[in-house]
């Protein structure tokens, strides 16, 4: 917390050192989340790097996070993809994935494995933005329980329920999709 | 759903993370295995789709970006001053004093503008030192200095922009290392063998270049040392006027911003400046955490991993370095002030890597060593990449190099294709927006010095 307070501080003068310690810290996470959500690398780093440009841009106007900096970003980059995916709502266009351009050498184990991907991601978008959210928390930011819990707001026993919801849902999608 | 179902999951997902197999996990669980096991296969399936790793490239692209967009932020920005009338009386008394003293206000505003070479720079300079002299507080005298810092950083970018050649000094944040092209204040430094380097430099920490700009805009440095730096340790003693801290004494003044109550025993954050006489100071301390049960533990150098984290051993050739991200055989490592290295490990060099995991997946190195070699894997002279197989031509302005090579790493300022660094300007025309691992004609222009200045980069016809 107390370190958190520290980036805070810099972060609100816009401390180039400060930023730069901030950005190291918090864009691998940020990336994996959006990663996991999105399946795509330069989509990932975009919503990533804008949760940079909107946090900078806060606290240059006196706004932005009072206390949890990573739960701001989070936070950020989630409402970033909600509207990225309402955007692709309206306009429909399929994309390839970068997951499911290739896979190792072999081309049936590859064949195999982009399927798989496949069905899975298509199970994920049918799940709610809450348990995505959750998913993408737990399985892509590889965030604790804990973690998790503080970053949604909510009771360790809360997110026990809703992973258990999400990965059975996930797991009647991806039969159904199959 | 009861609850011991939920925690049966819980607990089964933390063993899984652990590496453990899904029947062992079951096995724990017979009863409820009927149930958990769709919930652990989703889980793995899920568990798979998060473990892409971080480009390293994306890594130092949104970087770059970051820092640009907060330097324009903090430019635009207001000063902000305190209401006080002290403050005011002060700068409006030492206005006054400047402008009497250099004979008038017209020699003042003439030399504003002037630029290093310029004959009026001098007079600049000095109504800047008179100004820090006269500054009353410790805090006003910081912020002249920062304001003056930001300018001489202001006037190379200018002298760079104009093509002028001029010696000059600046100090700024480095936040790009490839090869001997750094970036400083978002300027471009070349370090050739003539370049003292004074204190080992990271990216994030504050330097101090001296040298000459260039026409091919950028700046030959003399001489780069370090100024700013962060330290996290153990608070060993506490004076009025000076702190010890993992190991290190360091002067507190009026200007050093101190967060929290620390102690003798808790473990603080300080930005550490060394001054000219080599003396340490303090520019800021911040409490990190206080010891559950106080003991004789030796003072942690700066951010020290979890004592539980597992370390691991990597052997491989080192086939990047860009920043603060090495690539060693293909696995990219973090490297920070804990890193230490042996034997001076550079690309082409067949290194020992200690590492740990950190929580967030990537792997930061606490040692890299220089291993000796087998002779199959000896590399051939790592300090200078080839020169580019292409045409050259002579022009006016340079040597006219074409080649075709491979992509292999990407920045605003600084892309190396074939292992060739080239140096992005406004005027290089980028065709079909290729990516790292796409095959490319360049042509550029070698200038002085051996700088690839890039004309024209496209992707390749197969």
């Amino acid at each position: 917390m107390a370190e958190e307070r520290f980036e805070l501080k810099g972060l609100r003068a816009l401390d180039p050192q400060a930023i730069a310690s901030i950005h190291h810290r918090y864009f691998p996470e940020l990336y994996r989340y959006a990663r996991f959500r999105l399946g795509d690398n330069s989509s990932a780093e975009d919503v990533a790097s804008e949760a940079f440009v909107r946090l900078l841009e806060a606290v240059a106007d006196g706004r932005g996070p009072e206390s949890s900096l990573r739960g701001w970003l989070i936070g950020t980059a989630a409402n970033l993809i909600n509207m990225h995916f309402r955007r692709a709502y309206r306009r429909p266009q399929e994309q390839l994935s970068d997951e499911l351009i290739s896979d190792g050498p072999d081309p049936a184990a590859s064949a195999e494995g982009i399927e798989q991907r496949h069905v899975l991601r298509r199970a994920l978008r049918r799940l709610t933005p809450e348990q995505q959210h959750v998913l993408a928390l737990r399985f892509g930011g590889g965030y604790s329980l804990e973690e998790t819990a503080a970053l949604m707001h909510k009771r360790p026993n809360a997110i026990k329920a809703l992973q258990f919801r999400a990965l059975a849902a996930l797991r009647r999608g991806m039969e159904h999709t199959r | 759903m009861t609850q011991h179902l939920l925690d049966a999951l819980q607990a089964s997902l933390t063993a899984l993370e652990s590496g453990a197999e899904v029947e062992a996990c079951l096995a724990k669980y017979p009863d409820l295995a009927p149930q958990l096991r769709p919930l652990l296969e989703a889980a793995l399936e899920a568990r798979h789709l998060g473990s892409a790793a971080v480009p390293a490239e994306a890594v130092l692209r949104t970087q770059q970006a970051i820092l640009a967009h907060g330097r324009m932020l903090r430019q635009c920005r207001p000063p902000v001053r305190k209401a006080g009338l002290q403050p005011r009386l002060a700068y409006a008394l030492l206005a006054l004093a400047a402008s009497l003293i250099l004979s008038g206000g017209w020699l003042a505003s003439a030399s504003a503008a002037a630029l290093p070479g310029d004959w009026l720079y001098p007079v600049k300079r000095a109504a800047e030192d008179l100004r820090i002299r006269l500054a009353v507080s410790v805090e006003a005298r910081q912020r002249l200095e920062a304001d003056y810092s930001e300018r001489r950083a202001s006037e190379v970018l200018t002298l760079l922009q104009l093509g002028r050649t001029a010696n000059v000094s600046f100090e700024g944040v480095l936040t790009e290392q490839v090869s001997d092209l750094w970036t400083v204040a978002g300027t471009l430094v070349r370090i050739d063998s003539a370049t003292r380097l004074a204190g080992e430099m990271l990216p994030g920490m504050t330097v101090e270049v001296h040298g000459q700009t260039q026409p091919q805009r950028f700046v030959l440095a003399n001489e780069v040392l370090l100024l700013e730096y962060d330290w996290t340790g153990i608070v060993e003693d506490l004076q009025s006027t000076t702190w010890r801290v993992g190991g290190l004494r360091l002067g507190v003044d009026r200007g050093t911003r101190i967060e929290g109550e620390a102690e003798v025993g808790d473990l603080v954050r300080v930005r550490v400046r060394i001054g000219s006489d080599g003396n340490l100071q303090a520019r800021a301390i911040y409490l990190v955490s206080t010891p559950i049960a106080p003991t004789s533990t030796p003072a942690p150098s700066p951010p020290t991993p979890e004592p539980e984290q597992e370390r691991m051993e990597f052997r491989g050739v080192v086939t990047s370095i860009a920043g603060m991200v090495w690539t060693v055989s293909g696995q990219a490592f973090l490297t920070g002030l804990e890193t230490r290295f042996e034997d001076n490990p550079r690309v082409g060099d067949t290194v020992e890597v200690e590492a740990v995991r950190l929580l967030n997946g990537d792997l930061l190195a606490l040692r890299i060593r220089v291993t000796e070699q087998e002779e199959d894997e000896r590399t051939p002279e790592p300090t200078r990449t080839p020169e580019p197989e292409g045409t050259e031509e002579h022009g006016e302005e340079g040597e006219k190099v074409t080649f075709v090579g491979e992509v292999e790493a990407i920045s605003p300022t600084i892309w190396v294709v074939a292992g060739q660094q080239l140096v992005i300007d406004d005027e290089t025309e980028i065709r079909d927006d290729p990516a790292v691992g796409q095959t490319v004609r360049v042509e550029a222009i070698k200038q002085a010095g051996g700088v690839l200045l890039a004309r024209r980069i496209e992707l390749e016809d197969d």
